[in-house]
């Protein structure tokens, strides 16, 4: 079960990370600058799913 | 390939016969069918839709240029000159267009590798190797914490971003504006 939390918490942080949407909101002169604001997501989605379960 | 239009020439291709039919034959405005083209009253229009298909008949790869490129050249020469001599801004300016239409192959091409690129094995490591760290910080640190850390990086982020830059360039115009328009309202006599 611990397992399974687990790679459901990174499978939605991976699916946050790749996002195309965030990379068009967080794209900027920086060419890292959406890769640190998708991390920035991922960490807090990522928090908020392991929380949840 | 059987020749539309027969023509008293032996040893062609079939490339090349290919090639004379659509450059001999026209399809008929009102019929659609096929009938001959009188190549000695060819129209601008219709010489540079010729210009275009001999312009890429012509094209050739590494291996030697087969009969029809040979032959798509010598009649591309040949419809340029005549058509520089009705109008000489014209075989320039089709060269032009040449030149973006092979630009716009040559971007089209790079989007695609770009896609190619980015659906490889390597990009989504790194972006799941960014996942697993900050899994492992949620289990090291409290979750809360790993939260307050990723909202900071996300608006520093998008504080940064394009968008944001646009939003706020476009805010302090119209406060500009606003600050103005007051200023003038205010000393009105």
């Amino acid at each position: 079960m611990l397992y399974i939390k687990a790679a459901f918490t990174i499978l939605s942080m991976w699916l946050v990370v790749r996002s195309n949407w965030l990379h068009n909101l967080f794209a900027g002169s920086d060419p890292f600058n959406w890769f640190i604001g998708a991390i920035g997501t991922a960490a807090v989605v990522g928090a908020v799913v392991r929380i949840i379960l | 390939m059987r020749d539309r239009f027969p023509i008293d020439i032996d040893g062609l291709d079939e490339e090349t016969i290919r090639l004379l039919n659509e450059i001999r034959g026209k399809d008929d405005t009102d019929t659609g069918a096929g009938i001959p083209r009188d190549l000695s009253k060819v129209k601008v229009s219709e010489a540079v839709d010729l210009i275009r298909l001999l312009r890429t008949a012509s094209e050739f790869g590494k291996d030697p240029p087969s009969q029809s490129n040979i032959v798509a050249r010598q009649l591309f020469a040949t419809l340029n000159e005549r058509v520089a001599q009705v109008s000489p801004d014209l075989p320039r300016l089709l060269e032009q267009e040449a030149c973006l239409a092979g630009a716009r192959d040559a971007a089209r091409d790079q989007y695609i590798e770009f896609l190619k690129e980015r659906s490889r094995l390597g990009k989504p490591l790194v972006y799941l190797g960014a996942s697993l760290l900050i899994y492992l910080a949620c289990l090291v640190v409290k979750p809360i914490v790993v939260v307050a850390i990723g909202t900071l990086m996300s608006l520093s982020a998008f504080w940064r971003s394009s968008l944001c830059r646009t939003a706020r360039a476009a805010f302090y115009v119209r406060l500009a504006e606003t600050l103005e328009s007051s200023r003038r309202g205010i000393h009105k006599p």
